[in-house]
């Protein structure tokens, strides 16, 4: 609570223009939003640049922020918004996989082949093998530890469709599993 | 209560509820809701654990992943440029470049559209190169010193169809080049400088790269 209140703090100071205050935002948050980024648009590039587009909307709309949520909600819910249009942007154009930034694809890594046993290991590529929907949602809620409401207002959906896109992103990646040789023994 | 709602089982709601049980996210209500069903059916205590391996697996997954930041006094110089300035001509082409793709029109009409701007893109770029070499002067960058040479865009570039993933990346990175977007309509990538190179040390680098035309098929740069 005492974080949530420095935040809107920050937030308020952010509006006048303060530079300090952003800076200090930056490293509350920073590093949080660049892996949601990550997670969706998978080029470093792209997120280091959608991440600093990120706080330059915060810096120019601090001042039409509502308490309503908390800062950190906000600043992924802007976040996902960008993100989303650049992936959108991306699949119309039919994006070439193999151009220079691309995150590197586990499977094609020697270390990840030899780590087949490891469940851990599997657990993590299969998060990674998720649609970019089910990957959002499973971080969301596990990594950023985010309510069903916060949820909802980040991707901007009902609260129900919070729900079974969790339950269904977890029913994926049980199936996922289990083409991998790790019976969970669910769904 | 939706049509979703009035089809599920109480074990099916409850089940869509754990994730946030696990995470203390739920409400007092739904969390209560929870334990009550949990004493009731110790089975359902399997699915906390394979939430626990879920969550550990997604945690490590996002630890891993490297910052790799702009350094805060670069994005600190960008809230110094005033929301509403006026952009380059160069910034405004890779703008209308993003906007032709991103328009709510139909894809044969958004193409065609995307495919005339890069012809026009191609052409101010031949025009560009015949102009600079002719009067030895090299390029010359977007940017107006101090403001935008330092984070946006300075240029364009596309690569040629042999050109590998490895080589672009080695030949961006030796000369201090970070691609920001694209791909954009013509297999263009728009670049910036990662250091305050001058504009004379800009003009060598962009020399070096034009000459590489075993990977570089068009460099455009602007003012």
């Amino acid at each position: 609570m005492q974080d949530q209140t420095d935040d809107r703090t920050l937030i308020t100071r952010i509006a006048g223009q303060d530079q300090a205050a952003l800076r200090a935002l930056l490293g509350r948050h920073q590093l949080r939003v660049y892996r949601f980024v990550l997670r969706i648009v998978r080029r470093e590039a792209v997120a280091e640049e959608v991440t600093n587009e990120v706080f330059l909307e915060a810096w120019r709309n601090a001042g039409s922020y509502e308490a309503r949520s908390s800062v950190g909600t906000w600043l992924l819910s802007i976040a996902h918004n960008r993100a989303v249009s650049v992936m959108r942007r991306r699949r119309e154009e039919a994006i070439d996989e193999e151009s220079a930034g691309a995150i590197a694809d586990d499977g094609d890594d020697p270390e990840v082949a030899a780590q087949k046993l490891d469940k851990a290991a599997q657990m993590r590529r299969c998060i990674g093998e998720l649609s970019a929907e089910h990957r959002t949602i499973i971080d969301l809620v596990y990594y950023h530890e985010k309510s069903i409401n916060e949820v909802s207002e980040i991707l901007g959906i009902p609260l129900n469709t919070v729900k079974t896109r969790m339950f269904y992103a977890r029913k994926k990646l049980s199936e996922l599993l289990a083409a991998a040789g790790i019976d969970r023994g669910w769904p | 209560m939706s049509g979703i709602d009035e089809q599920l089982s109480e074990r099916e709601e409850i089940e869509m509820l754990l994730p946030w049980y696990m995470t203390g996210r739920l409400d007092e209500a739904d969390m209560a809701r929870v334990e009550a069903y949990l004493e009731q059916h110790p089975d359902m205590h399997h699915q906390l654990a394979l939430i626990a391996e879920e969550q550990t697996g997604t945690i490590e997954g996002n630890e891993a992943i490297q910052p790799r930041l702009a350094s805060v006094a670069s994005l600190l110089a960008r809230t110094e440029t005033p929301a509403g300035a006026a952009k380059s001509w160069f910034a405004g082409l890779i703008d209308g470049l993003k906007s032709l793709v991103e328009a709510p029109t139909p894809g044969a009409v958004r193409w065609a559209a995307a495919a005339a701007a890069v012809i026009i893109c191609l052409q101010a770029a031949a025009l560009g190169t015949l102009l600079t070499q002719d009067s030895g002067g090299g390029y010359q960058t977007a940017s107006r010193p101090g403001v935008e040479a330092d984070h946006g865009a300075v240029a364009l570039i596309a690569f040629t169809d042999k050109a590998a993933a490895a080589d672009i990346t080695r030949v961006l990175a030796d000369n201090r080049l970070r691609m920001v977007d694209g791909p954009l309509p013509g297999g263009f990538y728009s670049v910036r400088f990662e250091d305050h190179a001058t504009g004379d040390e800009q003009r060598k680098r962009f020399d070096a790269i034009l000459a590489r035309k075993d990977l570089i098929r068009a460099v455009m740069t602007g003012r």
